[in-house]
């Protein structure tokens, strides 16, 4: 009887409250990627892209339907609508875009955002806090640079590749798994900038002719753009800043002496170790050690690999060039201010925490001793001896 | 003859009680007022809550168990205690209705931006008082119905088994947090909810171990706590923790499956089982306590008139920053009802043994 | 007790009392009940055309029965031909055999001939004789409850071959059985069995109880006594686990749960019974312990699956498109995209057409069903998705929840599962995932509030019996299903004596 009541309640609530608030997906424009821009007047620009997957008043649609599936993604995906406004702030600028569309805008299914190298000077802060103040993006939003105008690639047409948004996120995924790149999510960044030890990375993307390319990483400053290190070093910056699990990395070792050599590392695996101390002088020093297995497949030299005392002196030459190339690394984000691996956390906790608020850990970090080290094994090098 | 509750039913309904209310900030509050490490401050609040119960304890003890409210009629004059009875009413009952509100709040920022809340106010109203007609014997069992409709969602956070760094805790105890006094108050209303244990004494007896049982629900629900504020503290930064309103929701939504993502949206619903549970047993003990003013109401229109009321005066504030405001000083007036009322009642209790024991060989 | 029940049942009564109760129609006046002539019984039977008075004036002996009710062989060999071979000072001999049964209770004449006895008077001295043999169903298979493995014999509708079914399995002396006697015009026997000293007595006496204040004109099978006499009448579950395997109905026996069965009805019910009951299907037992308890989990599914799976497609459709993952969005908007109706009346149209589908097989015959099937499935399916009615993921949604509703070995619970499934779609449609959450809170806090004989409903659930739940949840090997379930509070917990 209770139950008939609550019913007999609920149905003019019911009645009510059908309206509104609705979200119908096919109603829906799904934002799957969205750039920002700074043009030279300090005006935003901001361009977002819609696929197209409806495929309206197309009469293919019903054939594609019933056909597989994956045809329907590649022939529904082939365009998409650009939308390009310049405003002042990011809000203003999809109020504008969403007059401009007969689609309800929304950004529920944004998947990446790209900054132009203008906007990532200036610092990023204000556009990641409206990202995430707003619920219905995802907290896994992915987060890139691009070399240039970032606009330009979303209203830039690759034919090879239809459905930028999706491309981009294709080639972001595949690099973040690989270990190429760091994984740079929404909430790594904002997490990243919060960490008093720790300054937040980001991929950068190039417009490469037919193609987008993944150029380098880029370093930050709080949330300020600063440098960028070279992308065949990502695997590397990966090891530096935790564990990586399968990674690949081509070696160029100087082989004893005898001219350049080359060996590939492939299924690398790393593990990385701080450890903080004072040198005689007082100072912070950090050593940083690299517990690294890998397979060697592709060796090109004149080491016989097959030999175990020969193969002890490759692993040696590896991890010597493994240890210039970290340091390097290293040197370039003590220049610039940057720590990118974190070194401050170790050192943060292991200080004490008056001792680490006294101190300046961005100048402390450029004077600090750092050495790395790397002890390098060879796991397998193929099934050919 | 009314059944009693078992130990695991008192057990879980008590557990359910404590969770349902700040269960998506609390992490927030330990970030924002203890800072680093801010997690450890549950320690304390689980000390304070423990004494608490050992109050309840020795309240059941030493009244054998009689229901509190005729412990303190026996000693002093029903009229006295009618503000008593009525501040307590109040207080539980507001609690219920503000829970429901901030709940309701959350859900509208989540999905329904604008619905107006009152309706939603209005379902989980009705909804509370179909549970609260069943009698608590029945929301004893609606509880563990829905521990095992919501508990397992515990797992999902070991998908950040891989971004959970120990480092990221920092060795620091409390740095850079700002009141820990006022932290603690406002951490305390997410144990809040074993002091309901004083009305289920009618309920239970020598087989249901009521106070063991509100022991171990603490317990539990620190465990808890503990758990999901060390995850909230080792995946995201204290620094970072302190602006994010509702930690744990962020983490649901982070994370992802090959079929589904975004998952908070769904599950976000699934918080109301417990939430449910929460608001319709501080209803029923403000009912319990009420029919103690009007003993002659009858018992559901007592509920409905209640429930009715306390919607009604929390439709009042109208914004998520209002609610909140609300429900922390409505956690103060809790704390002060979970303590205050078994003082009250140990003050009374020693007066009554010595008068008592005549009294009790007499009925 | 609900007031509309109380009301439903005391007008009922009252319909019954003026429509011809034989009993009413002899004033009570007339004389005492002891009088027991022929004329009387006649009196009491007349307008009965199916009524055979046959008279052997030779002898002074008339016999008077429903033709219909009685085997014609049986009447012949035993009544008619006896009484052609003896002159009239040998009846009084004849009328000692043991067929005849004197009798003296006016009221107990009449039943007897109502149910088919024969009644023979001989110089107004009234005498039974058994010669009931209507026909009837002989025993065969189950059609709504089937298994692999197992036996298959099923009730029919003759209690008498029913308890001997019973009987069968469980030869004890400790299986009782209590006659009672429902509906005040058609006197349906009702028989409550139970195994004594390991049912509680409780709850023997509470169906015994109710069975007996129940006061209506007719109740014509178990599935419709149990709506008499269950707990809360106006709710969605059904409340007593009903069956017509005698292998399921005897092992709810000897697990300490109380038995109904009608005459006529070829379903027995068990109390009291859990929701969970219903999940489990004798062949768990049958199959190795790990396939038993795949299968049971497997239907736990499938009730999670039939409840919210159409609920949630509308609930993401319509509210959280968040939700869908990059790679199935394509397919979700395209198939979306020429559906003219939100998806609210989508699902609702779809699911009533394979409510409609479903309906019109179960009444048809079981080969023009199949027709139906084939037909409305894909037929309809097909055309629907290419005219743009439904999206086909829809369409999947509601085909394998409709499939998964039938994994639920009692029809009555899955049809009760699939009409709470239109509440959530409704609910869902309204306010997305919240509304669904509302729903289920909904039906869990009914089902809190469900007993079963006064046992909780959702028994190992809550009140909270883990022991139990390797009897409900899964199948655990015999070895480790020692006690008869709580919930049964049986007087003798141990089912298995524990092997040294």
């Amino acid at each position: 009887m209770k139950a008939r009541k609550l019913a007999l309640l609920l149905l003019p609530l019911a009645a009510l409250c059908g309206c509104g608030q609705q979200r119908v997906l096919e109603r829906l424009g799904f934002i799957n990627i969205n750039s920002y821009d700074l043009l030279p007047d300090g005006q935003l620009k901001m361009v977002a892209f819609i696929p197209k997957i409806t495929g309206e008043g197309d009469s293919q649609t019903g054939e594609s339907s019933s056909g597989q599936t994956g045809n329907v993604q590649m022939s529904g995906q082939t365009s998409g609508e650009v939308l390009t406004t310049t405003a002042h702030s990011s809000k203003e600028a999809r109020m504008i875009q969403s007059r401009q569309t007969n689609w309800e805008l929304v950004s529920g299914q944004l998947r990446n955002t790209l900054f132009g190298i203008s906007v990532a000077k200036q610092g990023l802060w204000p556009y990641v806090d409206t990202l995430i103040r707003d619920p219905t993006i995802s907290p896994r939003l992915k987060l890139s640079i691009v070399d240039g105008e970032a606009g330009d690639m979303l209203n830039k047409n690759y034919p090879q590749h239809p459905g930028v948004g999706r491309y981009i996120d294709r080639l972001l995924e595949k690099e973040i798994q690989d270990q190429g790149i760091p994984r740079v999510l929404l909430y790594d960044f904002e997490r990243d900038y919060f960490d008093d030890g720790l300054d937040p990375v980001m991929p950068i993307l190039k417009d490469a002719g037919d193609n987008v390319e993944i150029s380098g990483i880029a370093l930050f400053r709080d949330d300020k753009y600063v440098a960028r290190i070279d992308s065949k070093d990502g695997v590397l910056l990966h090891m530096l800043r935790g564990k990586t699990r399968n990674g690949e990395i081509n070696i160029e070792a100087p082989d004893g002496g005898k001219g350049l050599s080359h060996a590939m590392l492939s299924s690398l695996a790393s593990n990385r170790k701080f450890k903080v101390g004072k040198d005689a002088a007082g100072r912070i020093s950090v050593r940083i050690t690299l517990d690294v297995e890998a397979s060697v497949l592709e060796y090109m030299g004149e080491l016989k690999i097959g030999d175990d005392r020969q193969r002890a002196k490759l692993e040696a030459l590896i991890a010597e060039s493994l240890k210039d190339r970290a340091e390097n690394l290293i040197d370039l984000m003590r220049k610039n201010r940057a720590d990118g691996i974190g070194a401050g956390t170790a050192v943060r906790n292991h200080i004490g925490y008056a001792a680490w608020k006294n101190m300046n850990w961005r100048e402390e970090w450029a004077g600090a001793k750092i050495t790395v080290h790397v002890k390098m094994k060879i796991n397998n090098f193929g099934k050919f001896r | 003859m009314q059944e009693k509750l078992s130990y695991t039913q008192a057990l879980i309904l008590l557990y359910i009680v404590q969770a349902g209310l700040v269960l998506f900030r609390f992490p927030q509050v330990e970030a924002q007022y203890f800072g680093s490490n801010g997690w450890s401050a549950l320690l304390i609040c689980f000390a304070a809550s423990t004494l608490n119960i050992l109050m309840v304890a020795g309240i059941y003890k030493l009244g054998q168990g009689k229901s509190v409210y005729d412990i303190l009629e026996r000693t002093i004059p029903r009229v006295l205690l009618f503000p008593v009875y009525f501040a307590v009413v109040a207080v539980w009952a507001m609690m219920a209705s503000l829970a429901a509100k901030e709940y309701i709040h959350i859900l509208k920022m989540v999905a329904f931006p604008t619905i107006h809340s009152s309706v939603f106010m209005i379902v989980l109203g009705l909804l509370a008082y179909y549970l609260y007609g069943k009698g608590i014997y029945s929301i004893s069992k609606a509880a563990i119905v829905f521990l095992f409709l919501t508990v397992w969602m515990t797992l999902l956070l070991l998908f950040f088994f891989s971004d959970f760094r120990w480092s990221r805790l920092t060795p620091f105890l409390f740095r850079e947090g700002t009141d820990y006094v006022k932290g603690f108050f406002n951490l305390y209303p997410a144990f809040l909810g074993y002091e309901l244990s004083l009305v289920l004494f009618p309920y239970s007896d020598k087989k249901t171990k009521l106070t063991q049982a509100a022991f171990m629900a603490n317990l539990y629900l620190t465990l808890l706590y503990v758990y999901v504020s060390i995850i909230c503290f080792g995946v995201f930064h204290y620094n970072q923790l302190k602006h994010k309103l509702f930690p744990v929701l962020d983490l649901l939504a982070a994370v992802k499956f090959p079929f589904m993502e975004r998952i908070e949206n769904l599950f976000y619903g699934f918080f109301l089982f417990a939430n449910i549970v929460t608001v319709a047993v501080y209803y029923w003990s403000a009912v319990e306590t009420g029919l103690r003013i009007v003993p002659k109401m009858n018992r559901k229109l007592l509920g409905f008139v209640l429930i009715a009321a306390a919607t009604g005066v929390a439709a009042i504030p109208d914004t998520l920053m209002e609610t909140e405001e609300w429900l922390r000083e409505i956690g103060y007036a809790g704390f002060v009802v979970s303590f205050g009322f078994p003082l009250i009642l140990l003050a009374v209790l020693p007066f009554q043994r010595r008068k008592g024991k005549s009294g009790l060989e007499s009925t | 007790m609900n007031v509309f029940t109380f009301l439903f049942r005391t007008l009922r009564g009252r319909i019954a009392q003026p429509s011809g109760h034989p009993q009413s129609r002899t004033p009570a006046k007339r004389g005492s009940s002891d009088v027991l002539s022929m004329q009387h019984v006649l009196d009491e039977f007349r307008d009965c055309a199916d009524l055979t008075h046959r008279s052997f004036p030779e002898i002074q002996v008339h016999l008077v029965y429903f033709s219909f009710l009685s085997d014609p062989d049986k009447l012949d060999r035993d009544v008619i031909r006896p009484l052609r071979g003896v002159t009239r000072e040998e009846v009084p001999r004849l009328l000692r055999e043991t067929q005849f049964q004197a009798v003296t209770d006016r009221k107990q004449l009449i039943e007897g001939i109502l149910k088919g006895q024969t009644a023979l008077f001989y110089r107004d001295e009234p005498y039974l004789v058994d010669v009931l043999g209507p026909k009837e169903r002989s025993i065969g298979q189950s059609e709504t409850e089937t298994v692999i493995t197992g036996p298959h014999d099923a009730f029919n509708e003759n209690a008498g071959s029913n308890l001997s079914l019973i009987r069968k399995r469980v030869r004890s002396s400790h299986l009782k059985v209590v006659k009672l006697s429902v509906g005040e015009v058609a006197k349906n026997d009702v028989y409550v069995l139970y195994i004594d000293g390991i049912v509680n007595p409780i709850y023997v006496q509470k169906i015994i109880e109710r069975v007996r204040q129940i006061e209506v004109d007719a109740i014509t099978d178990t599935s419709m006594l149990i709506q008499y006499i269950d707990d809360s009448p106006l709710s969605i579950f059904p409340q007593f686990l009903t069956s017509e395997r005698p292998d399921a109905i005897a092992s709810k026996l000897v697990s300490g749960r109380v038995i109904g069965m009608m005459d006529g009805s070829p379903s027995a019910f068990s109390a009291p019974t859990s929701l969970f009951e219903f999940f489990t299907s004798s062949d768990d037992y049958y199959q190795r312990w790990l396939l038993g308890t795949g299968t049971r989990l497997l239907r736990f599914v499938a009730f999670g699956i039939t409840v919210t799976f159409t609920a949630l497609y509308v609930a993401v459709a319509t509210y959280h498109y968040e939700m869908i993952p990059a790679n199935l969005l394509p397919t979700f908007v395209e198939s979306r995209s020429r559906v003219p109706f939100p998806p609210v009346y989508e699902a609702l149209l779809m699911e009533t057409t394979i409510e409609l589908l479903r309906e019109a097989g179960a009444r048809l015959p079981t080969k023009i069903g199949q027709t139906i099937g084939i037909v409305g499935g894909i037929v309809i399916g097909q055309a629907a998705v290419q005219a743009g009615f439904t999206s086909n993921i829809l369409i999947i949604a509601v085909a394998s929840s409709a499939i998964a509703s039938f994994v639920i070995p009692s029809y009555v619970m899955s049809a009760s599962i699939r009409l709470v499934r239109f509440g959530l779609i409704l609910l869902a449609g309204l306010w997305g995932n919240f509304g669904l959450a509302i729903g289920l809170a909904f039906v869990v806090i009914h089902l809190s509030g469900l007993t079963s004989l006064g046992a909780s409903f959702i028994s190992p659930l809550a009140p909270l019996q883990f022991k139990d739940w390797k009897d409900t949840f899964i199948r655990a090997p015999f070895k480790m299903l020692k006690e008869r379930p709580e919930q049964t509070e049986a007087l003798n917990p141990v089912r298995m004596k524990t092997r040294k």
